[in-house]
């Protein structure tokens, strides 16, 4: 597909970089490798529908949603900050998803949830790997493709039987292609936004994006201009709309995704938006 | 039913009537691995479950001096080095075996030790209660180290003699986790399929 077919909101020109270094990306998986900890492999579709968690703002607004599926019998996966928010709300976690490399993430993984999978990319900091020591599942994944530095060091360890989960800049989209990886198929999405709603950009403190530039992004659908809608975003929250928007592009007739809440994503999944206009 | 005898018929067959399963060969595949990690080429090493000698003749290619042991003996392949093999299963002690060895090459095996145990999917092949003793016992005559990989995933050549070969299959996390109550795990790859382990004594 080329760079244009994959282009999923017209207006939105986006490059997804890295906030830590090569050098300490490659040091970190360098030390996770040897953790002796099993990759994450696919396997046989699952029937398990998965309330996947971030942090975003929205939740609070559809909590009862999320309480409601967890009680059908819904797994509840988080990402990042959205696990300490799930458990302030007695809410128990079947798996938490990391990919961020900085050391500050070690607290994504704390406190230690009986039961609860840890599936962690290789990339994380060794002070999140050692929060994890000992506990009982935990998996590592690999979020790098065949270009990248870090493959000639895989394909040593593991005489060249890993696999690369691609797809997307943030947690949230990767997240889903590990879960996918997994045999799951039928996804709700709750805090996942892409946007700010009031002042915040998340539900509970995340000091790293206290300074975030904010921009106004009005979206909506090319044929029906009268269903825009303006948003406040950051550089990353586009980037994700973009990353998420591209994944449902591509594995849309694989997967089942409700998208929770009134944030940038569920409008654009609902309105079909494909045109942006930056800095109104 | 005598369960290493019963063993012994099922691998006395399958060796004898299928030749494809005689090309399968993973101690040949992980002789460089094992000597990356241990890196002590001219040390003596005991293949465990040493087949037609594809993993003997590899090592040994790499400077280590050899010998085998095996539930049943077959011969060996094509430029395999006459070594001494010992028949009996993994799960039984194995210092009698070393201490054979080394009647048969005593300038090169002390009697009580080799320096490695080496042992290439054959723990899955073992009944699941039999797996962590033959880990034992190979820890019990290793003076450095045991190296194992074994599939965590069933096989295809038990359709020949009726009935599935791997007689253990696990996760990884239910290997590492089981070695680790016997051992000093010093490497755990899960390399998907397969599961690489080197195990000090604790």
């Amino acid at each position: 597909m080329s760079d244009m077919d994959m282009r999923v909101i017209v207006g939105l020109e986006m490059e997804g970089r890295l906030n830590t270094s090569d050098d300490d990306m490659l040091a970190n998986i360098q030390s996770a490798i040897r953790r002796q900890h099993p990759q994450v492999r696919q396997q046989d579709p699952q029937d398990d529908r998965i309330c996947l968690v971030g942090s975003g703002p929205s939740l609070k607004d559809t909590e009862g949603e999320l309480v409601q599926l967890i009680r059908e019998g819904a797994k509840l996966v988080t990402v990042n900050g959205a696990y300490h928010w799930c458990l302030q709300k007695n809410l128990k976690p079947s798996a938490q998803i990391v990919i961020d490399a900085r050391a500050a993430n070690a607290r994504f993984v704390e406190p230690s949830v009986p039961g609860c999978i840890y599936i962690l990319a290789s990339q994380c900091h060794p002070r999140l790997w050692d929060a994890v020591e000992g506990r009982e599942n935990v998996w590592i994944f690999h979020t790098i493709n065949a270009d990248n530095a870090a493959k000639t060091m895989l394909d040593e360890f593991y005489m060249g039987h890993w696999h690369g989960v691609v797809g997307g800049t943030t947690v949230a989209t990767r997240a889903m292609v590990v879960l996918r990886m997994l045999g799951y198929l039928r996804f709700d999405l709750f805090g996942i936004d892409s946007c700010v709603m009031g002042d915040q950009h998340h539900i509970v403190p995340q000091p790293e994006n206290d300074h975030d530039k904010f921009y106004q992004l009005k979206v909506g659908p090319t044929a029906h201009p009268e269903l825009s809608r303006i948003f406040t975003v950051t550089g990353w929250h586009c980037k994700q709309l973009e990353d998420m928007l591209q994944f449902m592009r591509v594995n849309g007739d694989q997967i089942l995704c409700n998208v929770h809440g009134d944030g940038l994503i569920a409008y654009a999944v609902n309105t079909g938006a494909d045109l942006a206009i930056d800095d109104v | 039913m005598n369960i290493s005898k019963a063993e012994t018929e099922i691998y006395t067959e399958l060796w004898e009537s299928v030749p494809a399963y005689r090309r399968v060969s993973p101690g040949e595949r992980y002789a460089e691995l094992f000597h990356s990690i241990v890196n002590d080429s001219g040390a003596t090493v005991l293949d465990a479950g040493c087949g037609a000698g594809q993993g003997i003749l590899a090592l040994s290619q790499l400077g280590y001096r050899m010998a085998g042991v095996d539930l049943v003996r077959t011969t060996l392949v094509a430029g395999a080095p006459q070594v001494p093999i010992i028949c009996q299963s993994l799960w039984n002690d194995l210092k009698p075996a070393v201490y054979l060895i080394s009647v048969e090459a005593p300038d090169i095996f002390r009697p009580d030790s080799v320096d490695y145990v080496y042992s290439c999917d054959v723990l899955e092949h073992l009944p699941e209660q039999f797996t962590m003793l033959a880990i034992q016992r190979m820890l019990e005559v290793a003076q450095k180290g045991v190296f194992i990989s074994l599939m965590q995933q069933q096989e295809i050549y038990g359709s020949w003699v009726g009935r599935r070969l791997h007689l253990t299959v696990k996760p990884f996390i239910w290997w590492r986790d089981s070695m680790r109550e016997i051992a000093e795990v010093v490497e755990a790859r899960d390399v998907m399929a397969n599961g690489i382990f080197y195990l000090r004594a604790k």
